[in-house]
Order: structure tokens, then sequence, then C-alpha cells
């Protein structure tokens, strides 16, 4: 799996090339799932969460015109079946990680089975700002 | 993505305590360096906390990014940033 870690987000044209280089193709052809678990934890979570999914947090990453975008809930992955998330992450051109607390994103990524997952991915770029790549 | 944080960096305990993550990459980083409403964030500060990790360490302000490509690492800026090595 190749890595894009960021502090703020594709902040400028440099970083933004960077990240079209991994994909290997442009990001309006590209499928991406978000993941803002790491928000929670933090004073203002809850609003964080929401301006990173809409792509009006100001570390940019959801609203660079991707071709589709999910959320990947990580706290919600242990109660669901793995056949509505495994393959989707199989599948999936880019995972953007948001920022927040590393240790509690870390602590779902395990939970969550996703840490286990993301080494065999062949494909995708794990894209993420601050907390989310370390 | 590193194996560990470093212990200053913790606010959320996970129940194993410590300051392990989850290793994909063998090296750590330091982001927001010198952002202007994080007064812990200074040079001074990752000098610091570099000095006590035993990997190769990245300072990395807002406009950097590390890219790691089939595992070649390479920095992206149009910052600044710097490399602490143990």
């Amino acid at each position: 799996m190749n890595l894009l870690l960021t502090s703020a987000g594709i902040k400028n044209a440099s970083i933004h090339e960077a990240l079209v280089d991994l994909l290997g193709k442009p990001i309006a052809e590209c499928d991406a799932l978000c993941i803002p678990t790491a928000m929670y934890p933090k004073p203002g979570g809850a609003g964080n969460a929401w301006r990173f999914i809409n792509g009006r947090a100001a570390t940019p990453m959801c609203e660079l015109g991707w071709k589709s975008l999910g959320v990947l809930e990580l706290t919600a992955l242990p109660s669901i079946d793995e056949e509505y998330w495994v393959s989707l992450v199989q599948e999936t051109d880019a995972v953007l990680v948001g920022g927040g607390d590393p240790m509690y994103l870390c602590h779902w990524m395990r939970q969550s089975g996703l840490a286990d997952l993301l080494p065999s991915l062949r494909e995708a770029v794990y894209v993420a700002v601050s907390a989310g790549a370390w | 993505m590193a194996s560990y944080i470093g212990e200053d960096f913790v606010r959320w305990k996970p129940p194993s305590g410590g300051d392990r993550t989850l290793g994909l990459v063998d090296f750590s980083m330091f982001p927001h360096l010198d952002h202007e409403n994080m007064p812990d964030n200074s040079m001074a500060d990752a000098e610091k906390w570099a000095a006590g990790m035993s990997v190769p360490a990245y300072a990395i302000d807002d406009q950097t990014a590390i890219k790691v490509t089939d595992g070649a690492v390479e920095v992206v800026s149009e910052g600044h940033w710097r490399l602490f090595t143990p």
C-alpha cells in the first residue's frame, strides 16, 4: 500500500500532484472512502467530523472531486457484517483518514480489523491528515 | 502508521496503555510544525520530541507531506520540514 501522510491535507499543488501520481489516474476517476473516526474524542469532534465528510474542513481531502465517496466508520465495523465493508475497502482507490486523536484511531483500526486489511491492499492509496498519518 | 508516536502526544489512552501505533512505516512524524495556533509545535519542541525517538522522525509543517511509494520515502513540500535521525 502506498501512502501520502500529510500534516493538513492536500494543501498545495505539489501535494496534489503527489496524490495524483500515487493514484495513477485523475481524482475524478477514483473511488474513495473517508474515515472520520479520529475526531470524536476531541473537543468539537462531532462538528469536525461533519466538516471533514462534507469537504469543509481546513484540511482538503473529501472535496477534491472524487468519482465516489463513502464513509467508513471504524467504530461501527465490528458490529456489521464483513461482506458490507471488506470488499468495499479492497476495491477502493483511496482511503482518506481525517485527523484527531492518533491512539483512538489506532485502537479502532485494530478493533475493526482494518489494521489487518491495510497491508494487503495493492491498489489503494492511504491518504491521511495529522493523527491519521501517525 | 508509525510504530509509536511518543508519550507526549498520547491524549486518549488505549485500554492496553502505551503509545504503540500500527507500524506500517518505519519512521515517525511530528505534524503542524510551527503552526501559529499551536504553541507547543515549535522546532524546539520537535527537537525535544525527536530526541526520544529511536526511528527516523520527520517534523513537517502544514504545507508538507510524506509520500511513500513501494516503501520509498519522499518529502513533498512547499513549506518547511526537518528529518531527525536517531
